[in-house]
Formats: C-alpha cells, structure tokens, sequence
C-alpha cells in the first residue's frame, strides 16, 4: 500500500509543473448545458436563481412561490420569473492508449503530450466543480467515470501514468459510451486508427447537445521523419512494413499532409472542436490555454 | 577418361562455386523502426541482400551443386581413352580391279592391331573398323591413290588420341592408273614417311580389245530403261568432259554392276558407260548409254572425240595418264623420308558419341526434381 502511495506521488509529480501552469484557468462550455445540477456553466434550465432573465405566464403545475406578487398586485397578471441557471459540465477525456502513441521512443512522444493534454483538462475542469472522468483506450478499455470528488485528478493520474500505450484497441465504442454520461468529450488520439468511426461517434453526440472536442497529437517527427530511419512498420499493423527512401519520403511527406488536411476538413465540418498539436511544437500549457479559451492555435502547433 | 567438350564442365564449376557465392547471400527484411504513419510511405519490397555467416540450406546447396557439376560434364561429352599405342597405323587399302583382293586382304589382316584406321579405297576411300569389313567394301572400281591419302587424314584424326605417332602403310599393286596430278601434292601434306607393301596386281582385270556396245538405238547391255527421259548436262570419263544436252533413256541398276567397273559417269554421278570381263570367252566388253544425236555438231567436237577414244581404247590401259610414274617410282614418291608421323600432327577429328553423357543428363533431372521437392518443403517450412 505503502509503495502504491509512493507511486502515486511519483505521478503527481510528474504533472506538478503542468498543473501548477494550468491553475487559475476556466474552461467555459461551448454549449448550453441540459442538466440542472448547479455549476459555472450556462444551462438551458431556466430556474430561481437570483440573476433574473425574463418573465413567463404562470401555468398549471408551476411551484405558486415563483409567481413575482408585486407583478400580480400591479398588473393583476400571474406571472412566473425565470433566471438564469448555471450548471455542471460532466466531462470525460477519451485518451487513445494505442501503440502508435509510443512514437518516438526516445525524447518527446505523443503518448507524453496526450497525457499532459489530458490531465491538463482534467484538472481545470475540476477546478471549475465538473465531474471529471477518463476513458483509456490502449490493449484494453479502462474507465473512470466523472465525478467531483477530491482526489479523482490523483486517480486519473495513477492509471495514466500506469499505462503504457500499446495494442490497437477501436476509440469509436469508447467515445460512444462516453457520450452516455458526459456533457463534454475531450478525445485525445492520433486518429491513426478508427478515425472515421471515431468522427462518426462524435457527431452523434454534437448531434445530441455534446461538447465535443478533438486533439489530434503529431509527432514531429511524422511530419519530417528522421534520415536514419530507412524502413519503417506501423506498430499496430506489422505488415505495413516500407522503405523510407528519399523519393518515398516526398511522397510520405505529401500523402500525410493530405490526409490531415481531410481529417481537419471533416472534423471541422462536424462542429467540433479540433485542433492538431504537434509534439514540442509550443509548451503543453500553452496549447491548454488556447483550448479552454477556444483560442486559434499556432500555425507551427498545427503542422502547417 | 576424357571429355570431349570440357568447356562445359569448366563452366558448370564456375556456376557451382557461384550458387555456393550466392548462397553467403541471402535476401532478408532490414531491421525495421517502429513508425505510426508508415501507410503514407509508398509501398515497395523491403527484402535487401545480405551477406550470411552460415549455410541457410546445406543439402539444398549440395543438390544445387551436384546438379550443376551433373549437366555440365554431360555436355562436356565425358568418353573413355583407349589405351594409348606408341604406333598406330592408317592402313589404305586398295580394292581397286588393278590389286589382288586376296593379297590386301592378307596384308590388312597382317597388319592391322586394335586401335588403328584401314581405308579402304577404288575410285573412292571408306573408313572402315575391321579388316572383316573390307569384303563389304565394292571393289573392281578404277583406284584413286589422291582420294586415299586425303581419307587417311581423317582417319589420322581420328585416332590420334590413342597414340603417340601414327604410320601411314599402303597396300596396293600401285598401278599407274592410280596416281593423278594431285597425288604428289596430297601425299605431300602427310607429315611422315610411310610404308608401302606392294601386292600383286589382279590378273582377273579384263585386258585387251573390249567388245563395245554403243548402239544409242538399242538397250544397252546390263542397262535398263528409265522409267522417264531426262536430260543431263554433261559426261565423265576420266579426265575428259563432255558437255552437252544428253538425254538419258537408260540406267544401270546396282546389280547389274557387280563385277562390272565404271569407265564413264554422268555429271550427277550414275553410270554411263561400264566394262566387265565376259565369262563366256573372258573377253573384255564394254557397255556404252551414252545417245549421241546424229544432228549437230557433237561428235566433231574435240572433247567428245577425246571420249570416244577413251570408250573405245584397249581395257586396262585406258585410263593411264601419259605423264604417270611407274610403280615403282610411284613406290617411292609415295614413302617419303623422315621420321613416322607424329599424332599431334593431326588435328582432333570427330570423336564416338559420349555413352556417359545421357545417363549423366538422366541423372540431372533426376536431381533437378529432387531439388524442387526439397526447395518446396525448404519454402514451407519457412512460411510455418
């Protein structure tokens, strides 16, 4: 137990930096939230609070303590008074564990900008009263749901830090069921594997008043591959296996740049909030500021 | 044990030590880098060579190699060497009418041990194996000592790989009408003395007046008449030539020529005019189908004069040239000086067929589909 605490603390520290940077900041909803749990963000609830929005005619079944009197002594109208709700954002970080996060093995990977991405966000929703939750989708689904309590970022952190991404499980049925109790859906992923699933699943849940929000990691290394790699395999299909030559390096250039091109379009067609963050291009705290602001991101962050 | 053509096998142990070069070289998949976006590089093969430390396939190797060295020394045309003789002899034997058949064949069987060439010869030479084959051989035809020597060469040829000098031996009654023009320069070309064992001549040969039958009317004796007329350009007798439309209206056929000897031929070859020695009054006669039209200027020609001269002159002496030697110089022209021959003087001739090289190829294919079994359960036990 002892030694689980200490590895737990060893995790936290980890991200210490990271969340220390990230402190103080709001991440509103894009949306109006449907719940009427009290919170920071905008609901489509209109309730009692005190900040007053409109007045409504008193209907049959309507609480008779919302009727404003001094309206009704003067105007001889029943009327109800409607305020503006606030309410939570149930989020949950869809975190792609798959083997092609691991790349590259050495220095800055895309596994280690997906985790900071994710706890990021995690903290700062938590900080604003959200439940937070995380879906880990690696060699297998693991799934923390969202909740307030203190010591869920710890939680999320642990099983972050305790898996290593590898297999090549599909992100599409994890984002769905994520989308059964979460108002926001951060999914953090390289897109290399079920994409269009994925995108698919994310616009049912735009469709149904989610939140959804897609950070596409890059590694630099995909979008100018190192000259010592002469032939390269995809982790998760060793039978993608090809010469890195000098004119297969052009076209690799060219064909990458195309499809992130078509990812982009499409996932921007969809509604959601997507962004490509390339690996070491701009500190990871930076690149979460302009997420929680919905701040355009770097032209250099984006590969371009 | 020689071969025949060993370029061959030189060429199949050059190809055996390169299969066993190419199998230190071995196509393998370079050691790969893990790289997540690889579906956007262009597919091609990544096999690049690579130079093994080890045999991967020892007995696929050793078949290979086996199998190379197998096709190789069956084209080399693999043959046994006789034992190689100090002397081998080219034995010319004449059969002509103007020798005593009985004396050559005597003087051939005295002569001839295994490994040495008899040619046989009249107006032209045959090789033949044994002196049992001399009967087999026509004779009765006009000798021809040049078409002799120039038999002898090839036959020199073709035994010069089993020993070391080669002695050229002439049986014959060496008659005048043997030599021709060519003969000293033929003779000339052997590079050696050679032996001459001198028989006696054939007194059967018919001499004297022939009874000469040239009716272009009638049928010829022993001749028969063509089944169609054609039409030849020319007449040989000797060294004279006649040229001109002849149409022939007869034939002699092969039987008829036994113990008969051509004195005449037609450009093409075939018989025109033959002689035999009667057995009723042993008599010379002399059988002519040569037409000669009665329009024109033919018979007043020099050529045909000269023809009928020869057609119509005395049996036995006819076709002696004016200028030939004697026998006995003809004897000695024939010897010559210096050493015998030497074997390497001769170059190599065509050789006997290989008995080794087909079953040497059967033993290939045997091997050939040996491999390709191996070669598959090689394969599959890979791809398992």
């Amino acid at each position: 137990m002892a030694r689980r605490s200490s590895a737990g603390d060893q995790s936290l520290a980890s991200f210490g930096a990271l969340l220390d940077a990230v402190r103080g900041l709001r991440w509103r909803a894009r949306r109006a939230s449907r719940l009427a749990v009290p919170g920071v963000h905008p609901s489509r609830v209109r309730g009692t609070s005190a900040e007053f929005t409109e007045y409504r005619p008193y209907r049959q079944g309507d609480e008779v303590r919302r009727i404003d009197w001094r309206l009704l002594a003067r105007t001889d109208r029943a009327q109800i008074r409607l305020s503006e709700e606030r309410a939570v954002t149930p989020t949950v970080i869809v975190l792609d564990a798959s083997a092609s996060l691991a790349f590259p093995a050495t220095g800055a990977s895309k596994w280690t900008l997906a985790c900071e991405l994710a706890i990021g966000l995690a903290a700062i929703a938590q900080a604003g009263g959200d439940p937070v939750g995380l879906t880990l989708v690696g060699h297998d689904v693991r799934v923390l749901p969202p909740r307030t309590r203190r010591g869920t970022l710890g939680e999320l952190i642990r099983v972050v830090a305790s898996t290593p991404p590898r297999g090549s499980a599909p992100v599409a049925p994890a984002v769905r069921a994520a989308l059964r109790g979460a108002a926001r859906i951060v999914i953090v992923s390289d897109l290399l594997g079920d994409g269009d699933d994925v995108l698919r699943a994310a616009a049912e849940g735009m469709a149904a008043g989610r939140d959804v929000y897609a950070l596409h990691v890059v590694a630099r290394e995909e979008l100018d591959p190192p000259a010592d790699m002469a032939i390269v395999q995809d982790p998760e299909d060793p039978t993608v296996r090809r010469p890195l030559s000098t004119a297969a390096r052009a076209e690799y250039v060219r064909a990458f740049a195309a499809w992130r091109a078509e990812v982009a379009r499409r996932w921007l067609a969809s509604g959601a909030a997507y962004r490509v963050i390339v690996t070491g291009a701009e500190p990871t705290a930076h690149v979460i500021r302009r997420i929680v602001r919905d701040e355009p991101a770097l032209a250099a962050a984006e590969g371009a | 044990m020689t071969f025949l053509a060993p370029g061959f096998l030189y060429a199949a142990i050059v190809v055996a030590v390169a299969t066993v070069a190419l199998h230190f070289i071995v196509a393998r998949e370079p050691r790969a880098t893990a790289f997540p976006t690889a579906r956007f590089v262009p597919d091609s093969s990544t096999r690049s060579l690579v130079r093994a430390t080890h045999f991967s396939d020892p007995w696929l190797l050793a078949l290979r190699v086996l199998l190379l060295l197998l096709i190789g020394a069956a084209l080399a045309r693999p043959v046994r060497l006789p034992e190689r003789e100090r002397i081998a002899r080219v034995i010319l034997a004449d059969r002509s009418g103007r020798s005593s058949d009985a004396a050559v064949r005597a003087a051939v069987r005295e002569l001839y041990r295994a490994g040495d060439a008899i040619v046989v010869f009249d107006t032209v030479a045959h090789l033949v194996t044994s002196p049992d084959s001399l009967a087999l051989v026509a004779a009765h035809g006009a000798g021809s000592l040049s078409a002799a020597l120039t038999a002898a060469h090839a036959a020199a040829s073709r035994i010069r790989a089993g020993a070391d000098s080669i002695e050229l031996v002439v049986v014959s009654a060496l008659a005048p009408v043997e030599w021709d023009r060519a003969t000293a320069r033929i003779r000339g070309a052997w590079p050696g003395r050679a032996r001459i064992i001198r028989v006696p001549g054939d007194t059967s040969v018919p001499i004297g007046n022939p009874v000469v039958t040239w009716n272009t009317a009638m049928r010829p004796p022993l001749a028969v008449a063509r089944t169609a007329v054609d039409t030849i350009g020319a007449v040989v007798a000797g060294a004279d030539v006649v040229v001109a439309p002849f149409p022939r209206m007869w034939r002699y056929p092969a039987d008829s020529l036994r113990g008969a000897t051509v004195v005449a031929r037609w450009m093409d070859g075939e018989p025109a005019a033959v002689e035999w020695q009667s057995r009723s009054d042993g008599r010379c006669a002399r059988s002519v189908a040569i037409p000669v039209d009665s329009v024109g200027d033919l018979v007043l020609r020099p050529t045909f004069v000269r023809l009928r001269a020869r057609l119509q002159a005395a049996c036995g002496i006819d076709a002696v040239d004016p200028s030939a030697p004697s026998s006995d110089a003809l004897a000695a022209m024939l010897a010559g000086t210096g050493p015998i021959a030497s074997a390497s003087a001769f170059p190599p001739g065509p050789s006997a067929p290989s008995t080794l090289a087909p079953w040497l190829l059967g033993a290939s294919l045997l091997l050939a589909l040996v491999e390709l079994i191996v070669r598959a359960r090689s394969s599959a036990g890979e791809a398992a």
